[in-house]
């Protein structure tokens, strides 16, 4: 893949995560009409997940060596889980109680995240010491 | 070689697929399917009286280890008078009913409030076992164990019924029913007691021994809160960090005047008819009808009031919500 090719394919990436973020902040802007005045920062924030952990991070490798085709698919499984624990956690919330099924999402996000993060570290060791 | 991105689309599916089917999990288990819960019996009702002296074995495992036994409830001397006179404010409503046994006295208003319809049920006792409270399903600790307040009343041969804290949507909290201890894990909140004989207090769960409350006679404890009218004096507050107290809302909740005379109150809201009260004006109205001791039950969709085979107040959904726990008193 040549140099334009991955930049294209990262603004790609970059702008189905904007598409992401703008869909959750709708989400909560509609749910908050019926919510009766409450509110929970789960489900106000939300939209930041995709935003820093997806649009920030793709316009990153632009300027950055590029992550394997396996960590590229990890990242974004790590951030939807996150994204999709925060939206039900804040669901909870203004509903009034609480899941522990929420935390799975969390813990499962997480280890997606971290899986991803070791990935990338692993391709740019490799990539250092290729002459 | 390189792992190419046409070879991942089907675990990148699978992944997605996955995690759309525990998200419609998560929320079919926490809304939708019942489960968990112990069933719990009734008081068993009989000619002669005392104050109730049985409780049950405190539940401090898992639920479903303890065991239950069934309270005594006794009814007591003929002939009941109104203490004092009536609230102003009752006397300019309208009388929607009333009921009288020889242990109860019930007097049920509708006033206008907070650009509210407001429902209040003036019960006299001859003790506080008098007020009973039922279970959905008759089963406590489970998730969407639920029936509607009519449900609960008429199964009980209930005279009068409102909804109250829904102890089992928390995890944790003191619950006491009809004397019988079904949670002995305290929490944040301040809970309302229900004695026996009939006074009132308020408890700081986290720093009041379930057992110390026990012993003074406890008949029924709830646990939702706040406390909003404490010795005469509105002590509610918009301000106290839950949000739904800082908006209009239906709402729901119990009062006391004296020892066994009582006020429980439903107030209407979100629709233009009604308004709804926040906290603070909620407080303003138990006062108004002449509270000095009181507590705010579960509001919003759930406030029901219930009397005599009808529903007498305006649920906000255009129907009655199923809830997991009502107040009501026996014909």
């Amino acid at each position: 893949m040549s140099t334009s090719d991955a930049k294209r394919r990262f603004l790609k990436r970059a702008r189905n995560y904007g598409f992401a973020s703008a869909f959750l902040l709708l989400f909560h802007l509609v749910y908050q009409i019926f919510a009766h005045g409450v509110d929970s920062p789960y489900m106000t924030f939300a939209f930041l997940i995709p935003l820093v952990g997806g649009v920030a991070v793709e316009l990153g490798f632009l300027f950055l060596p590029a992550p394997g085709e396996v960590g590229l698919a990890v990242w974004p499984m790590g951030i939807a889980t996150i994204a999709t624990g925060s939206v039900l956690h804040g669901v909870f919330d203004i509903y009034g109680g609480s899941s522990d099924l929420v935390n799975v999402f969390f813990a499962a996000g997480a280890l997606l995240i971290l899986a991803a993060s070791v990935l990338y570290a692993i391709t740019l060791v490799r990539s250092r010491r290729r002459p | 070689m390189p792992v190419g991105p046409k070879r991942l689309l089907p675990y990148i599916a699978g992944f997605y697929a996955l995690l759309f089917l525990f998200t419609t999990f998560t929320l079919l288990y926490e809304f939708v399917i019942p489960h968990g819960g112990i069933v719990i019996t009734d008081p068993v009702f009989t000619t002669t009286i005392t104050v109730p002296t049985t409780t049950a074995d405190p539940i401090t495992g898992p639920i479903g280890t303890g065991t239950t036994t069934e309270p005594v409830v006794t009814t007591t001397d003929p002939g009941l008078v109104y203490p004092g006179e009536v609230p102003a404010a009752l006397l300019g409503g309208t009388v929607l009913g009333t009921y009288e046994n020889e242990n109860v006295l019930i007097t049920l208003y509708q006033i206008r409030a907070s650009n509210s319809d407001v429902y209040v049920a003036d019960v006299v006792t001859t003790d506080g076992s008098q007020i009973l409270a039922a279970l959905a399903f008759n089963t406590f600790g489970g998730t969407n164990i639920v029936q509607t307040v009519s449900t609960m009343a008429e199964d009980h041969d209930a005279i009068f019924a409102i909804n109250s804290d829904y102890a089992s949507h928390y995890d944790y909290g003191y619950v006491i029913r009809n004397g019988m201890i079904l949670r002995t894990s305290a929490s944040y909140r301040d809970c309302v007691v229900l004695n026996a004989d009939g006074t009132v207090a308020f408890h700081t769960e986290e720093e009041t021994p379930l057992q110390s409350i026990v012993d003074d006679g406890a008949w029924q404890l709830w646990s939702f809160g706040p406390v909003i009218v404490r010795d005469g004096v509105s002590v509610a507050s918009v301000n106290d960090g839950l949000a739904r107290d800082a908006v209009n809302n239906p709402r729901s909740g119990f009062g006391a005047v004296s020892a066994n005379h009582f006020m429980f109150v439903t107030v209407d809201g979100r629709t233009d008819a009604s308004h709804g009260a926040d906290i603070e004006e909620f407080a303003d109205i138990m006062l108004l009808v002449g509270c000095t001791q009181a507590y705010n039950f579960d509001g919003g969709g759930s406030a029901t009031m219930w009397f005599d085979g009808a529903v007498v107040n305006n649920p906000s959904e255009g129907t009655e919500r199923k809830v997991g726990d009502c107040v009501y008193i026996r014909r």
